[in-house]
């Protein structure tokens, strides 16, 4: 169903890494000096399908107005046989973030819903999209992720199933023998 | 008569380059039964549908109840129809479909509901009220079409061959029921037909239509005389005196007579065309009473062309059912 | 034996005179059009093999060991997908058979020889196949329960399915009669019609990332059943708001214009004894 968010959600991944790996041996750029992203909450334990927001705060806390960004929510699944789609958890994972001024700040609210169970992180990334510094990659994640640990809950079981599958069309059939017999009768 | 109620005025009808109905003009008045005749193709299920706004005319005008065919859903208001091969909902009793046909007419549930109640019983299927149509037969179906076209207490009523298919007893049935709607409802009927027998018992006026037009119209007595010659007749005597009887007629000036290869005590008898010209009976009258004058018991004694039948066939020149 | 009409119609029984103003033509044509389809069985025993398709869907989605939380969610709109899909068939089957039927039963001249309009005929025979449409969707509530128990999806799914289905079946309709008059036999109107319905299914059954790519995109965008699905899709499966995707119910909405406002234009015409698009 929602292939290619996949696509984009694992590209986005790859240049994450990508982009962690080069920061440590390539300086930042000047205008994200100081930018720092820090998300409300830590640690959350839910169920299946439960509704959570959470809450990211975007710093400048050095001396020059910052670009101009696009904040990125992302979820990377901790369990090797877990597979995540982030398009799932969330319909609206992307923001643009306005230039902020030496010590300012500003923050977003992600709305997401658990819809595998699991262990997860989520994080937001900042992507510069200045004019001159849109492509140059994503260069500032959030300082903490947030675990988010999900536990399954099933509620749909076959047996579970069986009296609706079963009594609906006999209901139903039970009808239409009955009208049939009263139509032959008239006749 | 009560006053005029339908009225068409070159009433044209045309389906691509096949006219159905050319330049139909007739008058019908309230309480006439009116026999629709003409072989078939003649246009007859046409005139109706025309009538009934069931059909648009190509052109001309018409007139039902006063009413104009710009006004199309007060003229279904004030006629009653039985359609041609009318098809009927086979799930549906009796008593469902007049009552639906009541309320499609604009009549309030419970009236409706008594409407069709009565008029099961004027057609005689008051017994047979809840059960399907399905079941019902040919004639019943009739009746109950015949019903139908009563819901709305129509001014004009129109049958498409009322009596196709219904055996003796269900023909007069339905006669009977149509001589009442003229006379005691005080209805026009329109009566489309093939059987011209039942024309002369029900009809007061008739109209003739071939290849879409009206061939002659009027009172049955009225398009009879028209059309009737008396050119011919059959004279039917005793086998054994048939050459007696026809000495007898040769000594009538005027007549030439021939015996039937297959009727051997049948005589035909015929005018020339001289004593023809007169336009008189007494070329037959003198044939009678020379046959009757040799001493020879006369059988059988017919003139053609005395009854609507002939003067149907020699309008049209075809054969009617 | 017959009787006599020694009592003729009094006034009050009268049509001219006794018009039952708070049942229009089109309530009446529809009232009895429902309970032909319902009385005959005819209705019941398609809701009785709808049923017995979704018991069939709703068991294999049960019986799914490895069912989570998002598998539930389309579960649901599966379901709903199936029930739409078939709910708008029978409406649209239904309105095909609606005149060109009645034509060949013979009963259609009675219809006509009434003070009912033409409109108003056509208007009664799609509230009649709706009626197909609303009991679909009622026998789907139990199994969308089922199906969404826990997942916090049944309301939303049972109201986005009923909006959407009777938004396309209303469509489908008109266009169902629309082929039904102008159809010169039964026949051709249910083939007909069963064509246009499996040429607007086919861009449903295309990989997705086929009809996200151009000029599929816009394909799926003007084909109203396409497109009514997909935004099923986006709502119940993927759990966007229902604002996100509303242009994808545009063609629908168009549908239900054009199709009715056709209908409504074209019915003193085309509603008549004679099939085909001409004639008299």
């Amino acid at each position: 169903m929602t292939r290619l968010p996949l696509l984009t959600g694992l590209i986005l991944g790859f240049a994450v890494s990508a982009a962690l790996s080069a920061s440590a041996a390539v300086a930042a750029p000047p205008l994200s000096d100081g930018i720092d992203i820090v998300l409300d909450q830590k640690r959350l334990d839910i169920v299946v399908g439960d509704k959570f927001g959470v809450r990211s705060e975007i710093t400048n806390r050095g001396t020059v107005p910052s670009d101009r960004f696009v904040a990125h929510l992302n979820i990377a699944s901790l369990e090797r046989d877990v597979y995540v789609d982030p398009e799932d958890w969330s319909t609206s994972r992307s923001a643009v973030v306005a230039p902020l001024n030496a010590g300012g700040s500003t923050s977003l609210t992600w709305d997401l819903q658990s819809v595998n169970a699991g262990s997860f992180d989520v994080y937001v990334v900042l992507l510069p999209v200045g004019p001159s510094s849109a492509g140059s990659g994503p260069v500032v994640v959030s300082s903490t992720p947030l675990h988010v640990t999900v536990a399954g809950r099933r509620t749909l079981t076959a047996g579970g199933s069986l009296p609706v599958v079963l009594a609906v069309p006999a209901v139903l059939g039970f009808g239409l023998a009955a009208t049939r017999w009263r139509i032959r009768r008239a006749a | 008569m009560g006053p005029i109620t339908i009225e068409a005025h070159r009433l044209t009808k045309r389906f691509g380059t096949r006219m159905a109905a050319e330049d139909l003009s007739f008058t019908a008045r309230q309480g006439e039964v009116m026999g629709l005749l003409g072989p078939n193709g003649a246009g007859k299920t046409t005139t109706i549908r025309l009538l009934t706004t069931v059909l648009k005319p190509t052109s001309g005008q018409f007139a039902v109840a006063g009413i104009g065919p710009n006004r199309p859903n007060e003229i279904r208001r004030r006629v009653g129809v039985l359609p041609e091969s009318a098809g009927y909902p086979q799930h549906q009793t009796g008593r469902d479909f007049l009552r639906y046909h009541a309320r499609l007419f604009g009549l309030p549930r419970s009236d409706a509901e008594r409407v069709a109640e009565r008029l099961l019983v004027d057609v005689g299927l008051s017994d047979r009220a809840t059960s399907q149509i399905s079941t019902y037969s040919r004639g019943m179906r009739q009746r109950l079409g015949i019903a139908r076209a009563l819901v709305n207490d129509p001014l004009v009523v129109l049958l498409d061959e009322p009596t196709l298919g219904l055996d003796p007893a269900g023909q007069r049935q339905v006669l009977g029921i149509l001589r009442d709607i003229a006379q005691r409802r005080g209805a026009t009927v329109v009566l489309s037909t093939h059987t011209l027998p039942e024309v002369e018992q029900v009809c007061t006026s008739v109209l003739i239509l071939d290849k879409g037009r009206v061939v002659i119209s009027g009172s049955v007595a009225e398009v009879t005389r028209v059309v009737a010659s008396q050119m011919s007749g059959s004279l039917r005597v005793p086998i054994e005196l048939i050459g007696k009887a026809r000495r007898a007629l040769a000594g009538v000036p005027g007549l030439s007579v021939e015996v039937l290869d297959e009727r051997a005590d049948l005589l035909r008898i015929s005018l020339t065309a001289a004593a023809h010209q007169d336009h008189s009976n007494s070329g037959m009258n003198a044939a009678l009473g020379a046959v009757l004058g040799a001493d020879i018991p006369v059988l059988s004694f017919e003139v053609d062309g005395v009854r609507l039948a002939d003067a149907f066939l020699a309008i049209t020149r075809k054969d009617v059912t | 034996m017959t009787r006599s009409f020694t009592q003729p119609v009094t006034a009050s029984e009268s049509a001219n005179t006794a018009i039952d103003l708070k049942s229009p033509g089109w309530r009446v044509v529809a009232v009895q059009e429902c309970r032909d389809l319902w009385v005959s069985a005819r209705g019941l025993l398609l809701v009785f093999v709808y049923s017995v398709l979704l018991s069939a869907i709703t068991y294999l989605a049960a019986t799914n060991q490895i069912l989570n939380f998002l598998e539930q969610r389309e579960a649901v709109n599966l379901t709903l997908q199936v029930s739409v899909a078939i709910g708008v068939l029978v409406v649209l089957v239904v309105s095909a058979d609606a005149i060109s039927g009645e034509r060949e039963r013979g009963t259609l001249e009675s219809l006509l020889l009434t003070p009912v309009s033409r409109r108003g005929i056509a208007a009664g025979k799609v509230a009649a196949a709706m009626s197909l449409w609303f009991a679909a969707w009622l026998v789907s509530v139990p199994y969308v329960w089922i199906l969404g128990r826990g997942v916090r999806i049944v309301g939303e799914a049972l109201l986005l399915s009923l909006l959407v289905g009777t938004l396309l079946g209303l469509g489908l309709s008109a266009v169902g009669i629309l082929i039904s008059a102008a159809s010169t036999s039964n026949k051709v109107s249910l083939s007909a019609s069963l064509f246009l319905l499996l040429a607007l299914f086919a861009p449903s059954q295309l990989p997705t990332a086929t009809t996200h790519a151009g000029f599929s995109e816009v394909l799926l965008r003007l084909n109203p059943i396409a497109s009514v699905l997909h935004y099923m899709s986006a709502v119940l499966a993927r759990g966007h708001g229902w604002t996100a995707d509303w242009s994808y119910l545009v063609s629908a909405l168009a549908l239900v214009v054009l199709a009715g406002g056709a209908l409504i234009v074209t019915a003193p015409r085309t509603i008549r004894l004679a099939g085909g698009v001409s004639g008299g």
